[in-house]
């Protein structure tokens, strides 16, 4: 799943929007866009839990933490570079893979410009 | 309850139809102080409610104290926030007191307003701060997202074909450079990832920058929806965002200036006085609702 979110990462970075560092940029983008899905689980989870939320820094430490596991799993071994020649795709499907890989973009957007608000009202009735 | 004071606190912080909420945490309204536990006006350097006035029991409600504080105290407590304080009588309070319109320093934007009297005792005041539009949100974040995304462009550019040597000038990319100029792929190409990268940093910290601050209640949805999206377009929106953000922080820059601020007061002033006419007792009521629905 995730070797196929990269490639189709990768093609939007090659075919849509340019870049003259695609793998690169590509982890960047998956790293913030997990980043994001991540942090708004964590803080409406500890909004909820333990009326906390997290600080803008530790928010950044785990896009930090996610883009070094990503930089070492797909750039630093390679398999980056691999998965390009695969051309992985889910159940076969070249439609299938670019709706589930909008899909994953779709929710980091959304975790983007809504976990703030949730938390905060999640604190705001605490 | 003060209806003024608290639509302000319902603005600027969470509200779920009876209490007011800030963090999670009730801002307790007590009558014997007559005081909410207010994070915003603790900051006001130590100036606190000395009493508070409820229109609707029409009782007053001093700070623990019995007796009504004096405008000169109130005069007194204002003065201590700041020498750049100046006041501007207004009209006239219920009773015929002096109603003066006060601003605050400078540097935070602020303004204080309250009603006086000049028995000289204090039997109305409220006082309220307003940010303008241009506060909150990333600062110098956007402005480094822009300008990599503009140093980006220009060092390299694959849209356009064009890269820039390290004197300065444009050329085109069929050029592979020279000892003066530096080369297209090692001095051009790589600057111009230096500043995307910057660029792109930039956007993430300032994403989770604005996110935080939604939270801790410091700006609007809005103003919060408004910053992630300008800092998106900015940062990942190659020139033509650049173009946007740029645009955006010139904004930003010109309604936080005093001189706009006032400016633009002068001219609701100005436009109000010529249809109710100068603040006086018989327009008192029409003077109010101005002061109340101001926002610079």
């Amino acid at each position: 799943m995730m070797n196929v979110f990269y490639y189709y990462y990768y093609l939007f970075y090659t075919k849509v929007l340019p870049d003259n560092q695609p793998h690169s940029t590509v982890i960047f983008t998956l790293s913030f866009t997990f980043s994001l899905i991540i942090n708004g689980i964590v803080n409406v989870v500890f909004a909820y839990l333990f009326g906390v939320s997290l600080r803008k820094w530790e928010m950044i430490g785990i896009f930090a933490v996610i883009t070094l596991l990503m930089y070492l799993a797909y750039y630093r071994s390679g398999k980056g570079k691999k998965i390009v020649t695969e051309k992985p795709k889910l159940f076969n499907s070249n439609k299938i893979s670019i709706i589930l890989t909008a899909l994953l973009f779709l929710l980091g957007i959304l975790a983007l410009f809504l976990q703030a608000d949730i938390t905060k009202s999640i604190l705001d009735a605490r | 309850m003060n209806s003024m004071y608290y639509q302000f606190l319902k603005d600027h912080y969470g509200y779920d139809g009876n209490n007011v909420y800030y963090r999670g945490q009730f801002i307790q309204w007590s009558s014997e102080v007559g005081n909410f536990v207010d994070p915003i006006f603790g900051n006001i350097n130590g100036l606190g409610p000395l009493g508070y006035y409820d229109p609707e029991s029409k009782k007053y409600y001093p700070n623990g104290k019995e007796s009504k504080p004096s405008a000169m105290q109130v005069f007194e407590l204002a003065k201590s926030i700041g020498t750049s304080l100046s006041f501007e009588q207004v009209g006239y309070d219920n009773n015929g007191g002096l109603a003066y319109f006060v601003y605050g320093p400078s540097y935070s934007m602020g303004y204080l307003a309250f009603n006086v009297t000049t028995n000289p005792i204090l039997i109305n005041f409220s006082y309220f701060i307003i940010t303008p539009s241009g506060q909150g949100g990333p600062e110098w974040e956007a402005y480094v997202g822009a300008a990599a995304s503009v140093g980006s462009e220009l060092y390299y550019s694959k849209t356009y074909g064009t890269w820039m040597g390290k004197n300065f000038k444009i050329y085109q990319q069929t050029w592979g450079g020279n000892g003066i100029a530096g080369g297209k792929n090692k001095f051009g190409k790589t600057t111009s990832n230096g500043f995307k990268w910057a660029g792109r940093l930039v956007g993430a910290y300032s994403g989770y920058r604005t996110i935080e601050q939604r939270v801790n209640g410091e700006i609007g949805t809005g103003w919060m929806l408004a910053e992630l999206s300008t800092t998106g377009v900015s940062t990942f929106g190659g020139l033509y965002g650049a173009a946007w953000g740029i645009g955006w922080e010139a904004g930003r820059f010109i309604t936080s200036m005093e001189w706009y601020q006032e400016a633009k007061f002068n001219f609701w002033y100005n436009r109000w006085e010529s249809q109710v006419g100068p603040p006086s007792q018989s327009n008192e009521a029409l003077w109010y609702y101005f002061y109340q629905n101001y926002k610079p």
